[in-house]
This record gives C-alpha cells, structure tokens and sequence, in this order.
C-alpha cells in the first residue's frame, strides 16, 4: 500500500515537473580587442525550465556558433572548442529569486541564476542576474549577460593571438520557453 | 518495492535530459559536413578537397627553391627560386574560383574551378568528400628563352582531377585523385596530348596547428619514359589567418599539369606555399 502510493504521489510529480521548453534559443558570445572582434551567435541553443523547481537546463552545438568571418568559425571549432571532442556545451542549474506573482502577471522580474557552465570539457560555476517574463501565451522569455574567462575553461590561445582574443568574453543568451504540453 | 518508488522517482530527471537531448537533436541536428579534411587549398603542392568559404579572397604564395643538393655554392637551391602567385574566391562554399600564374618556362597563367559535389557527414551516412577540379593553362612567354613563336591553340593545356577524400579521424585525413592532364606543346613523342595518373596525398595533424603531409602522383599513360612521378611531402603550420607548408619536393614545376607530367628525377627542392584569407 505504502508503495502505491509513493507510486502515485511520484507520478503527480513528474506531470507538474513537466518542463517548459525552448528551442530556438539564443547564445552570443563576444569579445573586443584593438586588432578584431570575435563574434559567436548561435540561434539553435534549446534549454529547459521548471518555474515550480527553478530548475534550468541549457545545451548548444559547438558546431552551430555562427561568425561573421568563416575562417573564425572553422578555427573555433578546430582549434578552440575542439568541438570534435566537446561537441556540446551546456548549463544547468536554478533560477530563483524572482517575484512569482508578478511574473504571473506579466511583469518583467529579475531572478539570480546559479549553476555549471560546461563549456571544452571543463565545468564552471557561474552566479548571475537575469530577467524573465511571461507572455499571455504562457511562454516565458528570459535573458541573462555574464563574462566568462575561457581560460577558465581550458581554452588556450597562442601567445601571437592573444592581442586578438581576449581572455574575458561576454556571453549573452536569449531564450523563450513554451509549455510542452505534457504537463496535465 | 522500495527500488520501483526510487526509479520511477528518477523518471523526471531522465525525462528532463532526453526532452533536451531530443530538442537539441531537432534544433541543432549532431550530423553536420565534416570541415577541414585539409587545412588548405593544397595537400601540399597538389590540390586539396577543400574549397574556399563563401565570401573569402584567398591569396597563396608558392615557393620552389633549386635542388637542395647543389650545395653552398648555390645555397642549397635557395639562389634559384621559382614563385607563383595566386588568388582564388569562393563563389558559394561548394564553388571555388581562381587565377595564378608561375614563372616556370613559359610563364604559364590559369584559370581553375574547384566545385565540391559530395561532402562527407560526421554521422558517416556520406562517408567521402568528392571535388572536381579543373584548370586551363596558357604559356605567356617561350619555353627555355626560345623564340616565341607557338600559335596561341598551341600553348594551351589542362589538368583535371575528380577529388576523393576521406577524413578518418580529427587527425587523420585521405585523398585519390584519378587525374587528366592534355597537353598541346610537348617535349617528347612519347608523350600524348591525354596523360593518366592518378593523385594520393594525405596529412597527419601532430597538434591542432601542426601536421605532416605527403603525396606522391604517378602517372600511368601518355607520359614519356624520362619523367618520374612527382612527390613532395612536409608540414602545415596554422597561425591566425595564415597557412604555411613547407615542404620538399622533386618536381620543378608548380603549374600541375608540368609538375605531372614533366617532373624528373629525385633530387628534392626546398618548398613553401603560404595563404592568407581575407573575407569580402
């Protein structure tokens, strides 16, 4: 008896923790140096979030980053993301603090993200600020800006290039998550 | 019983992975073209699978030292240099477009197009890259200071060349090229307006910015007795926009329709070829 209804209080769980998803998500990444700009926008990132647990979850294509300058983009992937090996990068973590009523009434609230950025293989704690907001669709858009140090995450750059890219990048991402449905 | 609450316990979280893995999957397919099979245009004095990207001017430098074998009193070759300059664009990222011209005998200028036709997919559903190249070449001035008094159909001549490559691993990378090279103006009877051979070059990557590379062209028709198959073998050293190879080679020529065909002997030249890419 006791199992049933673990069983059954499991099972309500997993219909509310039914995640609203995102799939057109964006992600840039961008750094100014006086010799160049490095510019990364990739527009396939897709991520999870769980607004009753805060739980989020996001995972992008290395291969899917787009730069202005082709030649970057096969070097990113070659010699930087080694996107071969680490083909993915992700996050995962919590969003919390934010004003649930009014997010539910449309306001945009700021909310504090907290997780792992796994990016090249090496995983890093980040702690930012962040804003959400929801449609009258029940979508919820997103957004956050932190700098991520690539050096943090194993990336090396050849001392010559070192006056083209910097160390410290600007790491924007948009989403817009849409319940899947599958929460009854 | 206890075990059966913990797992479907557990069926959110796998749910919530595969939900995102699924998603990724749609928005972000894993299966994608394989780039790089080589880093440059050239395997090493021959020509690569790769094209360039779309919007990109690439500009290349050859080199061809004399026979590093003659010693000091030419500077192991370096007193004697042949150059060729070349510029190429690519028209699409599957259509490459270029001109070049060497100051081997005869000055020869080309025209060449490279158009991929198959591209090789991380996943392996497409397992080979195919390219075909082709170049048409015009002698601009006399062979060995002769006169110059051949009719322009006379100093013409071609190269052409179906492209298979393979990237089999992030370091290791294959191409055979079955390769057709006319000829108007040529040095022997022997040898025939259409020779035959075929191209197999290769490239080892010892870093991500450092590999070895190697090629070797026999020719099995059309080409007389006293020619040998070119070869050359050396390194890709990537730095920023810039690809050098530097390598050794047994052929004169940098044209390749001479450097197939009337290349002879073993004795090897210190070679470079640099390019540099500037994006329109």
């Amino acid at each position: 008896m006791k199992t049933s209804i673990y069983a059954i209080l499991t099972l309500l769980g997993t219909a509310q923790a039914a995640p609203m998803i995102a799939t057109n998500g964006y992600v840039r990444f961008f750094s100014v140096t006086k010799m160049d700009n490095i510019e990364g926008v990739c527009q396939t990132a897709v991520s999870s979030l769980d607004l009753e647990t805060g739980k989020i979850a996001i995972k992008t294509r290395n291969t899917t980053f787009v730069f202005p300058n082709k030649l970057m983009q096969e070097h990113f992937n070659e010699n930087y993301m080694e996107s071969d090996k680490f083909p993915v990068s992700s996050f995962s973590g919590t969003v919390s603090g934010f004003d649930r009523d009014a997010l539910d009434q449309g306001k945009k609230v700021l909310a504090v993200i907290d997780g792992d950025l796994d990016v090249h293989g090496i995983t890093k704690h980040y702690h930012t600020p962040g804003s959400l907001q929801k449609a009258t669709d029940g979508s919820v858009a997103g957004e956050t800006l932190f700098h991520v140090k690539i050096s943090d995450h194993g990336i090396k750059v050849p001392s010559i290039l070192t006056a083209t890219i910097a160390d410290s990048m600007e790491l924007t991402a948009r989403f817009t998550w849409r319940p899947t449905g599958k929460a009854k | 019983m206890k075990i059966q609450a913990i797992l479907l316990a557990l069926l959110p979280l796998a749910a919530f992975g595969d939900d995102l893995d699924s998603a990724l999957e749609v928005a972000a397919p894993s299966n994608q073209p394989v780039e790089a099979t080589f880093k440059s245009l050239r395997v090493v004095q021959s020509q690569s699978v790769e094209t360039t990207h779309q919007g990109v001017l690439n500009f290349t430098i050859s080199h061809r030292f004399g026979p590093a074998g003659t010693g000091p009193g030419s500077f192991f070759g370096l007193d004697f240099a042949r150059i060729r300059l070349g510029l190429d664009y690519g028209i699409t990222d599957w259509t490459d477009a270029g001109i070049e011209r060497s100051n081997n005998d005869g000055n020869p200028v080309d025209l060449f197009l490279k158009q991929r036709l198959l591209r090789q997919t991380t996943s392996g559903n497409i397992p080979l890259s195919l390219t075909w190249y082709s170049a048409g070449y015009v002698m601009t001035d006399a062979q060995n200071g002769a006169p110059f008094n051949l009719p322009f159909v006379d100093r013409l001549s071609s190269t052409h060349q179906l492209i298979v490559a393979r990237k089999f691993s992030e370091d290791l990378s294959l191409q055979i090229a079955p390769t057709l090279v006319t000829r108007e103006f040529r040095p022997f009877d022997a040898d025939k307006p259409v020779s035959a051979g075929v191209e197999i070059g290769g490239r080892y990557k010892l870093t991500s910015r450092f590999a070895l590379t190697a090629e070797a062209a026999p020719m099995f028709y059309g080409v007389a007795n006293t020619w040998t198959p070119a070869f050359a073998g050396g390194v890709d050293i990537e730095t920023g926009g810039h690809v050098f190879q530097l390598f050794l080679s047994n052929s004169a020529w940098l044209s390749e329709d001479r450097m197939y065909t009337q290349t002879s002997g073993g004795n090897l030249a210190l070679s470079f070829n640099i390019t540099r890419g500037f994006d329109l």
